[in-house]
């Protein structure tokens, strides 16, 4: 079981409550490819729920259990500002694979790491010749 | 991306306020975030307020920089070099370093004629060059590298 992230994986999806264990996707939407072509059935990926219409999201690693079949495994983040399941209530869900912030890794305007992992990298400079 | 040589650089050289020799006076390297220096400038300065790292702000960089080592002065027909040793902040000097910088100024510590801190060279790293956890170098040319040989050193007087 691998941790798959890839692009355009977009599904809508009509299930409600706070299951984490079904959660039924409905079709790819429009140019999007579905998590069972792009993610793979048995593998891991980040993910986001949005309640189309409404403030609730939801942000978390889900384990594709099937190809049709999501489960919400870890919530990182939601619309209640926790970590909890959402009750999501009726109506159509996008639910598309993201790269969520807390599990970004990248520069910032110093080329420093962030976040500070406490790997270590050197700093190179040359200095260049004068000759008078 | 250019180094600066102050002005004042030359009429120092000729007054015998610096002695890049062996032994002679002690030269330090700073570092800087931004350069607050222009052709005009004379001496050394430091401080956050003048761009130089922030101690305080970094692991292990102090205010004024790095003693430079190794100095010497090689002299062949044609060409005159100073040399020193790279500088390193890092686990075998200071301990590991957190910081960046983008350029660095090297100057003379020694009171001569009354007046220390004497700017010789300003360094522009062509970019902010960052350490984390590891080490800070900044390394010197090879003082033979050069055609004629020597004029690849840090400094070089070439009478050709």
């Amino acid at each position: 079981m691998a941790l798959v992230i890839n692009d355009r994986v977009k599904e809508t999806s009509t299930s409600t409550g706070t299951s984490q264990t079904t959660w039924t996707l409905a079709g790819a939407a429009m140019g999007f490819q579905t998590f069972n072509a792009g993610v793979g059935s048995g593998n891991t990926t980040y993910y986001c729920i949005f309640n189309q219409g409404t403030s609730q999201w939801e942000v978390g690693l889900g384990t594709l259990s099937t190809s049709t079949n999501l489960q919400r495994t870890t919530i990182l983040d939601n619309s209640d500002n926790n970590t909890s399941a959402i009750d999501f209530a009726a109506g159509t869900k996008d639910v598309f694979c993201t790269l969520p912030a807390s599990k970004a890794v990248y520069l910032d305007s110093t080329g420093a790491l962030v976040p500070d992992l406490g790997y270590a990298s050197k700093g190179f400079a040359t200095a260049m010749a004068i000759a008078l | 991306m250019a180094n600066i040589v102050p002005y004042s650089f030359g009429g120092a050289l000729l007054s015998a306020q610096h002695d890049f020799a062996t032994g002679g006076h002690t030269y330090k390297l700073a570092l800087y975030t931004t350069n607050p220096y222009t052709e005009s400038s004379t001496v050394f300065a430091g401080g956050t307020g003048n761009g130089e790292v922030d101690p305080a702000g970094s692991t292990n960089y102090v205010a004024g920089g790095n003693v430079l080592t190794s100095q010497a002065v090689a002299s062949s027909t044609l060409v005159a070099t100073v040399d020193f040793a790279n500088a390193v902040w890092g686990a075998a000097t200071t301990g590991a370093a957190t910081f960046g910088a983008a350029f660095g100024a090297i100057y003379n510590t020694n009171t001569v004629d009354g007046t220390a801190d004497r700017l010789v060279v300003v360094l522009d790293f062509g970019g902010t060059k960052t350490a984390t956890a590891g080490d800070f170098t900044v390394a010197f040319p090879d003082p033979t590298s050069g055609s004629p040989a020597g004029t690849g050193a840090i400094i070089s007087l070439n009478a050709n």
